[in-house]
């Protein structure tokens, strides 16, 4: 009983877990490009042969 | 400049003793909620002072220091307070030495991470507040132009310009106000946001430690929170919403402590929990008016936590013994009452019984609207309506800026939630899990959903309104510290997957607040060249026109400049960073002659004039442009205008 209960519960942590990656592959769609924006522009400020990785 | 310095210590030192001395008639026997109320305490505090200051006439930097110069000899000289300051040495050690303690408590990737966040963070806020003027626009138009009028005149009063909602309530300006008037200029006026931004995280871990969680998850929940977009960029942006939150946070804090007393609580810390809140909620009211519709949300959390088992049954108690001892309680509490529920009506009543008077509309410059009928009326903005019309046209708009699928993260917030990678990776299914699993957290979540539904059903329904719902994320951020609380130390992989999918969404959500996502590195470098004490707003153009520089440039600051411009237009930029530059509104419609318009220039005492396309009325523009025609005015750079003199 108590292995069985192991189980749903490691189950329940792995559901929410791979919830979790969608979401954070759901939410990458848009925002990712948008979060490191900034930072790609301060590289090739710094480093101006750093290649534009968004055009 | 070393008058200001010197004023801003001894004012600041106080306020803190003002605070310590009230804060102790108020602490409970829990540390978390202690650090939060003596934060609250503290911005409370700040605000009477400033206010009470502004309000005779003494907003000046060596009125604070003779004042709060005599305050400091006052409570010292007195044995009764006198006796109590001894105490703070000890306090203070004792305060240190719990706070190493819950630092070794815990694990040291967490304590590794917290270390970074913290250095990150303080880095980021002090590079932002230095290096930009302000530049978001609500405070352009309203918030700031409060602050730089009462900074300029030495004391608050209503605000005449051509953007009403500086009539709105003001108790952030006034507090903003106390980053100002020292130094007479904008250079920290951004980091009046920060205190709310730590009531903010420390009313979270005082929530999360109520409702049962460990130190660690915790501390996993103010990371989360904290690292929200909205609330970040809010922070430094001098706008409102961070203390809104805050203290709305700390209002369902005390609301869930109130049903987790024990039975040993006394009726004094009852009490006191209770005059916090009301404090609380007075604060906010004074702040934004929305807090009312928050309040249903902390209605439901209490009637839910009081239906739970055993919940009730400890408050009723105390309740009961606080009416068996309720004239006991007067006396000991007498001051802290009498002072503290005057205060807290000043604060939250002001700013609406002014406009009552003054407008004949407490809520000005909003209408309130029931049904078909006008219950208070204003000329400008559009109502707020007590219906359930607007609430399908602002659920619709709510979804399609739920997961910030629109564009980018502004602190205006535009078009999206600004919630982040925290809250939508980890929060959002934490929540679900939530719902079926904590019974205590899914009170809260129903709690926070009703508040919002309740702004739903009267905000109206603009790109910008997700600003008024930064504090949702709190409840994602404990969702998920309540659920890694809940993972067994033994599921190694699951609880390092998660810690790993944590410091990933903290990392991308803090390149998304390295800037506003509005100011492009040639701006910045640009604005970097300009000595520190000359970065005037009106040189970052990111939404303020060139033209506003260019009226800088031309009109000496010891003349008063007149202004023209629509209801949501920037006024701010036009005072310098120094608020060197006197401004005065200049009404005039597009119906007048060039005789009338000459005429309130002379009346409001200035011969100059600000007026540029898309900030001034097409008609009004139309009319200064027929003076310069008809030789009334004189056009000098594009936007400014003179009275000509021959």
């Amino acid at each position: 009983m108590s292995s069985m209960m192991n189980k749903w519960k490691r189950l329940e942590v792995l559901f929410i877990l791979t919830l979790s990656v969608l979401s954070f592959l759901w939410y990458s769609g848009t925002q990712f490009r948008e979060s490191i924006y900034f930072s790609l522009q301060l590289i090739r400020f710094l480093f101006p042969n750093f290649p534009d990785l968004f055009p | 400049m070393l008058i200001g310095i010197l004023s801003w210590i001894v004012s600041s030192l106080f306020v803190f003793t003002i605070t310590y001395l009230w804060h102790r008639e108020l602490r409970t026997n829990r540390a978390s909620l202690n650090a939060m109320s003596f934060i609250f305490l503290a911005i409370f505090i700040t605000t009477l002072f400033t206010l009470i200051m502004g309000l005779i006439g003494l907003l000046k930097p060596e009125f604070f220091l003779i004042i709060s110069g005599l305050g400091l000899l006052g409570v010292i000289i007195l044995p009764a307070t006198r006796e109590k300051l001894v105490a703070v040495g000890g306090e203070i050690r004792e305060f240190i030495r719990q706070l190493d303690y819950g630092w070794r408590d815990l694990p040291r990737w967490l304590r590794s991470l917290i270390v970074i966040v913290i250095v990150a963070t303080v880095v980021r806020f002090a590079f932002l507040i230095l290096a930009l003027p302000p530049f978001v626009w609500d405070s352009l138009t309203y918030h700031l132009t409060n602050v730089a009028e009462w900074t300029q005149h030495g004391r608050i009063f209503l605000v005449n310009a051509s953007v009403t909602r500086v009539a709105s309530p003001s108790n952030y300006e006034v507090f903003a106000t106390w980053f100002t008037l020292f130094f007479h200029h904008d250079v920290v006026v951004e980091a009046a946001g920060i205190p709310a931004f730590i009531l903010a995280f420390i009313a979270t871990f005082a929530l999360a430690r109520i409702l049962g969680l460990s130190k660690s998850s915790a501390s996993i929940a103010v990371l989360g929170f904290g690292s929200t977009p909205a609330l970040i960029m809010a922070t430094t942006g001098t706008k409102n919403d961070p203390l809104m939150a805050g203290l709305f946070i700390m209002a369902t804090t005390i609301v869930v402590n109130l049903f987790q007393l024990e039975r040993e609580d006394c009726a004094k810390n009852l009490t006191g929990q209770i005059l916090l809140l009301v404090l609380v909620l007075m604060y906010a009211l004074g702040t934004k008016p929305y807090i009312i519709h928050l309040i249903p949300g902390l209605l439901l959390i209490a009637i839910m936590r009081s239906l739970q088992k055993g919940k009730g049954r400890y408050l009723i108690e105390l309740l009961r013994k606080i009416w068996m001892q309720r004239w006991k309680l007067i006396s000991a509490f007498r001051w802290t009452m009498i002072v503290g529920l005057a205060a807290g009506l000043l604060l939250g009543g002001l700013w609406y019984i002014r406009n009552w008077i003054v407008f004949e509309n407490p809520f000005f410059p909003y209408s309130i609207e029931y049904g078909d009928k006008l219950i208070f009326q204003s000329p400008r903005q559009s109502g707020i309506p007590l219906s359930l019309e607007r609430l399908p046209q602002n659920l619709i708009s709510f979804a399609s800026k739920f997961g910030d699928k629109q564009g980018v993260i502004i602190p205006s917030l535009k078009d999206t939630t600004g919630w982040g990678w925290f809250a939508y990776a980890l929060g959002l299914p934490s929540l679900l899990w939530v719902f079926f699993r904590r019974p205590n957290l899914r009170t809260i979540s129903l709690g926070f959903m009703t508040s919002l539904l309740m702004l739903f059903i009267s905000t109206r329904d603009t790109p910008y309104n997700m600003r008024y719902a930064i504090w949702v994320p709190a409840i994602m951020a404990l969702a998920f510290a309540s659920f890694y609380d809940w993972i067994p130390t033994r599921y190694r992989f699951e609880r390092y997957a998660f810690s790993m999918l944590l410091v990933v969404c903290l990392g991308l959500n803090f390149l998304l607040t390295l800037n506003y996502n509005r100011v492009l590195i040639r701006d910045f470098v640009g604005i970097l060249k300009v000595p520190i004490w000359q970065r005037d707003t009106s040189k970052l153009h990111i939404y303020v026109d060139p033209e506003y520089e260019q009226a800088l440039d031309v009109v000496p600051n010891d003349e008063t400049l007149g202004y023209n411009l629509h209801h949501d237009a920037f006024i701010y930029p036009l005072y310098r960073a120094d608020f060197s530059q006197r401004l005065v509104y200049v009404p005039f419609s597009g119906d007048n002659t060039c005789d009338n318009l000459v005429e309130v220039m002379k009346i409001h005492g200035t011969r100059w004039l600000f007026a540029i396309p898309e900030r001034t009325l097409p008609a009004n523009l139309a009319l200064v442009q027929k003076c310069v025609e008809d030789s009334y005015l004189v056009s000098l750079e594009a936007g400014i205008y003179v009275l000509n003199d021959e």
